[in-house]
């Protein structure tokens, strides 16, 4: 048996959790550069405001009725992410950090437990402990472990926990004939409309559909949810996820940019924080991929999207040798007379960084190394950005927009939560 | 530890990048769930190529390929207890101890702990001043006598929590300050009990 243990509305309910202001009303968090709503608190979702609205389009809408959205504050979340998991760690010795408001919780062999208690005493210890309301789900698979997650979500009956051992087969059939085939995860919309057609429209109808038809029909993946969904044991729990093959830093700017000198920057700081992830792993990359595009959604600018992947001629870690080498490929690509919405890096050819040769990591880079693990030790010490490349600008106006961001409660001595 | 990387097929190939290193062994001497060498793989004849370029693998059918284990690249540097001395050993080597940290003093539970800082002189007579960083553990229940952090309409308040005959007050430790009741049911409203405190002194 496993659990999965997911936060409701996981960054709506951290902002509320820090401000009492915020209490019973509307509250949506908005993604980066304020584009539209990815996190909605309850009563958001009861005025109908749907998940990805794009805000422009509803700001008027949400004065009316006086919601607050929150621009959003992800090393808030990622702590509060952090503490989540670290009460689950007493519950179980392994777990798989899903994302960053879900874990699944392996609870194989638990049998002397009542399992539903166990995870009812999770989810109060994480309400107390870490203030944030999560619900709990509880099968022999990860498929049916995410749906009865749903379940517990959606029915009040379940008081957050649904343990499918608790019901029988005749309760469970009917339980997933009254859910839609499309809650079942890795079901999309494209999917369900597909299966949709052949009559399979409920989750009990593609329970007792037949897998090798299934297979024949749809393919491996999803002949392997009707399997888990039969309560075959098909994706097994990962506590120890591989290191990444490869690291993506790419974001949005904050306004339509025509300049080099802003992509430049912008593209320095985008490396500098995929390198910092790969140094984390103990990696170095064999090559970076630069891209730079306009906004596709503006139909009356004119458009561009090019990219371009240089082999390194050694492996690298050194951000300052990868600054170098992607902006002399942002050179290549660049434009002029166009207004750019974003760029970004991927860095790929990933390798363990042990174990390398002197003739592939060229040995003369000690002193490069040090500078940098002295660079990283600071940035660490004294938060991100304290050290950095000059290539990233002092004074970035391309930078995302986040108008309403909340204080760094958790991580900034400077922006802790004060009480009168 | 070591990652099983993949078990072969026939056919399987997989190009390797240059620098790669792996262990190449027989199914039978790996538990294939276990992610460790079995105490068989130990005498089974283990080959590591350091460097494995585009080499098509399809032609030893039956290996089992494992990544080869990682090792930190920071070991900790193991304590010399005795130090290194040519001379007399230390008379205090057996009786030492831990040096003090803050955090163990102050912090019971990080996960539930959050800090918070102070503003205005309401606590004043209790040893809680304007700016001082108070330490706030939401794990502990609170009960009568506590100083707790509680939010009671918009705003966030620290005081002494008064609990009698169902009844729950705020109560400031300043008297230019009022009483609050509260509903002590609300489980809202306590946010979280004052473990600590403290505070820089400019210098």
């Amino acid at each position: 048996m496993l659990a999965l243990v997911d936060c409701n509305n996981f960054y709506a309910s951290c902002e509320k959790l820090f401000n009492p202001a915020f209490k019973d009303k509307p509250l949506i968090v908005l993604s980066n550069n304020d584009g539209c709503a990815v996190s909605r608190s309850a009563e958001a979702k009861a005025l109908g405001i749907k998940m990805a609205g794009a805000w422009h389009k509803m700001r008027d809408f949400a004065r009316q009725h006086g919601v607050i959205a929150c621009s959003s504050n992800y090393p808030l979340y990622a702590n509060m992410s952090d503490r989540v998991v670290n009460v689950l760690r007493d519950y179980s010795p392994s777990i798989e950090v899903y994302s960053i408001d879900e874990s699944f919780v392996d609870l194989h062999g638990f049998t002397h437990l009542n399992l539903t208690d166990y995870g009812q005493h999770m989810r109060q210890r994480i309400a107390r402990w870490v203030g944030l309301p999560v619900c709990v789900g509880i099968a022999p698979t990860k498929t049916l472990a995410k749906l009865s997650n749903h379940i517990a979500k959606k029915q009040m009956q379940y008081n957050g926990v649904l343990n499918l051992a608790d019901h029988s087969p005749a309760e469970i059939e009917r339980i997933f004939r009254n859910i839609e085939v499309g809650e079942v995860w890795g079901v999309g919309r494209c999917l369900r409309e597909k299966l949709q057609i052949i009559g399979i429209s409920t989750v009990a109808a593609l329970r007792s559909s037949d897998p090798t038809a299934i297979r024949r029909r749809f393919g491996v993946v999803l002949e392997r949810t009707v399997r888990e969904l039969q309560g075959m044991v098909c994706m097994t729990l990962e506590d120890a996820p591989a290191d990444k093959q490869q690291i993506i830093s790419s974001r949005s700017f904050g306004r339509p940019v025509t300049e080099l000198s802003d992509i430049n920057e912008a593209l320095a700081s985008y490396i500098t924080l995929a390198c910092e992830k790969l140094r984390q792993q103990q990696t170095v990359a064999g090559s970076i991929a630069i891209w730079l595009e306009t906004n596709p959604f503006n139909p009356k600018a004119a458009q561009y999207s090019r990219s371009i992947t240089i082999p390194l001629p050694a492996y690298s870690d050194d951000t300052r040798q990868l600054i170098r080498v992607g902006l002399w490929g942002l050179m290549q690509l660049y434009r002029e007379g166009f207004e750019y919405k974003k760029c970004g890096c991927m860095l790929g050819t990933i390798t363990p960084k042990l174990g390398l040769d002197d003739t592939l990591v060229p040995s003369n880079n000690t002193q490069n190394e040090r500078t940098i693990a002295i660079m990283d030790r600071i940035n660490r010490k004294y938060g991100r950005g304290t050290l950095k490349s000059a290539a990233e600008g002092s004074n970035p106006t391309w930078r995302m927009r986040r108008g309403n961001v909340s204080p760094a409660y958790t991580t900034k001595w400077e922006e802790l939560m004060v009480v009168k | 530890m070591i990652t099983v990387i993949n078990y072969f097929a026939s056919g399987f190939t997989k190009k390797f990048l240059c620098g790669e290193s792996f262990i190449v062994g027989w199914p039978e001497a790996f538990s294939p769930h276990s992610h460790n060498l079995s105490p068989a793989a130990t005498k089974l004849k283990t080959r590591t190529f350091p460097a494995l370029n585009g080499v098509r693998l399809s032609t030893m059918k039956h290996a089992t390929l494992f990544r080869h284990p990682t090792l930190p690249t920071h070991l900790p540097r193991p304590l010399a207890p005795d130090g290194v001395k040519a001379g007399f050993p230390s008379p205090a080597q057996d009786y030492e101890e831990e040096t003090l940290d803050i955090n163990d003093y102050l912090v019971r539970n990080p996960t539930a702990t959050f800090y918070v800082r102070v503003e205005g002189d309401s606590m004043d007579g209790a040893g809680i001043h304007h700016g001082d960083i108070l330490v706030v553990d939401r794990s502990i229940t609170a009960r009568h006598g506590h100083i707790v952090v509680a939010f009671v309409g918009s705003e966030r308040l620290v005081k002494r929590l008064s609990l009698s005959g169902g009844k729950g007050m705020l109560v400031a430790a300043n008297p230019r300050y009022p009483t609050i009741d509260i509903n002590p049911e609300d489980p809202a409203t306590i946010w979280g009990v004052v473990t600590g405190k403290f505070a820089r002194i400019a210098v």
